[in-house]
């Protein structure tokens, strides 16, 4: 069987704002340098640290993977390493197939623009041609029930119809690999009933999955394989039951002991 | 250095689809709510170059046959070449959630800041149109120049826009530095004032300006003026300069603005 995704000892390096950032402080610390001839204690505007470590681990055709780890395990990082967002500092990652993300589904939504024309950008934006976005018109219309209002402005919508717009154009196209972050689980619950059955049907489309959720009951529905991430190593690669299981007493069980994330402080 | 160049140039035609949608629909749904659209931009700046012209024509005391055709030309393309300055600092900023979310082309976003002032000055050269009649100026060969200068213009927008970019990404006040610097390249550069009436041991202020010389490359054929060897070969080694720079940025700094928004 075909490897879609291959991680050869991938470390992710992030660099972490401080939120003060600026060209003059760095410009006078510089000059203070060069007059003075002296290195002056400076506190480093960016720190960087060691988001993920030496991960390696291949996702094959057919797996379906469910990232699960505390909050600030690195599960959403992993996933954007996937999507190329994030570029290993180390290591090898090979993906073979095209990916589409569902991480923030409201990413680029205009709302000065119609319902139709956000459709039409979004799926640009995703990469698509304009003949593809304006095929999935109809399907997108059909699932959200918005009728006329995709002709109107999308600020008169109220947040739950944006939503169902953006999720909709986001489900439209089947990608062969697909990467989740916690969007299962938005909105009331006969949107949920529905957004759960669209997100099904592509699912089972797609070559491979990999999402993230807090969610046991999401997990086993949708994955036949966990990967366990805690403080940016990989702690269990395997199957459903195993890997929840082992997140659950290995590490669940040590967090009321673990003390608060270490944070390799360095340098870029 | 040359592949990371090729690679991004490469980018900016497999993407074409998604800066020309980025870049016209902010003018399209800005303009949406009135009868004329973005024919709202030819209106100010004709009411301002006009009043301008008059105003100032009559204070210099000056010939308005050759100042006002100079005066509009030179508002119309520095504030082109101003706003793709002062865009150019945000290009990355602005479009943080695309950035953090997918894998973007970085030139994706600098090419839409291009296109989206393109058609704000192909608008406000509407304005000037009618001058160029009523005072007879630029209407000869000369103007076949406009073209080939507008280009050299948009290449520097790419590569110092991205170096603007990158640099606005990377620290917070870049932004506010870059507009004050602006306002007082306003000052400097002749765009109200003619060099020739500066004395001569003054004229170096006009020639050691890079800001002057991008503005001659439009200016110039639109007044029916030749551009000058001098600003050429200046525009040449500034374009050059971009390059390499831009070049190293991208190289060294790539992966790591999605880091910085």
């Amino acid at each position: 069987m075909m490897d879609a995704i291959e991680l050869d000892n991938v470390s992710i390096d992030y660099t972490v704002k401080s939120g003060t950032e600026s060209l003059k402080k760095t410009l006078i610390k510089l000059i203070n340098q060069v007059t003075l001839r002296k290195k002056i204690e400076t506190n480093q505007h960016f720190n960087t640290y060691r988001a993920l470590t030496n991960l390696s681990f291949n996702i094959k055709d057919g797996d379906r993977v469910g990232l699960v780890g505390r909050n600030g395990a690195g599960k959403s990082t992993l996933l954007r390493v996937l999507g190329k967002v994030y570029t290993p500092s180390e290591g090898n990652l090979k993906i073979h197939g095209e990916i589409a993300s569902l991480f923030d589904i409201n990413l680029g939504i205009n709302p000065d623009a119609t319902g139709i024309e956000n459709i039409i950008n979004l799926s640009i934006m995703r990469g698509h041609s304009h003949k593809e976005a304006l095929s999935i018109i109809d399907d997108v219309k059909a699932f959200t029930e918005l009728g006329d209002f995709l002709y109107r402005p999308v600020y008169s919508y109220s947040s739950g119809m944006s939503m169902k717009l953006t999720f909709a154009v986001a489900t439209a196209f089947s990608p062969e690999i697909l990467l989740i972050d916690e969007v299962i689980g938005v909105g009331d619950a006969s949107f949920m009933k529905k957004a759960r059955q669209r997100i099904s049907n592509i699912i089972v489309q797609c070559r491979a999955l990999v999402l993230t959720s807090h969610s046991n009951e999401i997990i086993r529905d949708f994955c036949n394989k966990v990967a366990v991430l805690d403080n940016g190593h990989l702690k269990f690669y395997g199957s459903t039951e195993e890997g929840i299981d082992y997140y659950e007493q290995e590490i669940l069980k040590i967090k009321s002991k673990a003390k608060s994330v270490q944070i390799a402080q360095g340098t870029i | 250095m040359l592949s990371v160049l090729t690679d991004e140039i490469k980018s900016i035609l497999s993407n074409k689809l998604m800066w020309k949608t980025l870049g016209t629909l902010d003018i399209k749904i800005r303009y949406r709510r009135s009868a004329i659209g973005p024919f709202w931009l030819t209106i100010s700046m004709a009411v301002t170059i006009y009043f301008m012209g008059f105003l100032y024509g009559h204070l210099f005391k000056l010939d308005l046959k050759n100042y006002f055709p100079y005066l509009a030309s030179g508002i119309i393309s520095w504030s082109f070449i101003s706003m793709l300055i002062i865009e150019s600092n945000h290009a990355f900023v602005e479009s943080a959630n695309y950035i953090k979310n997918q894998p973007f082309a970085i030139s994706t976003f600098i090419m839409k800041i291009i296109t989206r002032n393109l058609i704000i000055f192909a608008h406000n050269l509407l304005a000037y149109l009618p001058i160029m009649f009523i005072f007879d100026a630029g209407l000869n060969s000369n103007l076949l120049y406009f073209l080939p200068g507008l280009a050299l213009v948009c290449i520097n927008a790419y590569f110092w826009g991205g170096v603007l970019a990158i640099i606005g990404a990377r620290y917070g006040d870049f932004d506010q530095i870059i507009k004050s610097i602006i306002q007082v390249v306003f000052f400097v550069t002749p765009i109200m004032w003619m060099p020739k009436l500066l004395p001569e041991k003054y004229q170096w202020v006009v020639l050691a300006n890079p800001f002057a010389q991008f503005l001659q490359l439009l200016r110039n054929p639109l007044i029916g003026q030749p551009i000058s060897l001098y600003t050429l070969s200046v525009m040449i080694i500034i374009t050059v300069l971009g390059i390499l720079l831009f070049g190293h940025l991208v190289k060294r700094y790539k992966y790591r603005i999605v880091y910085w928004l």
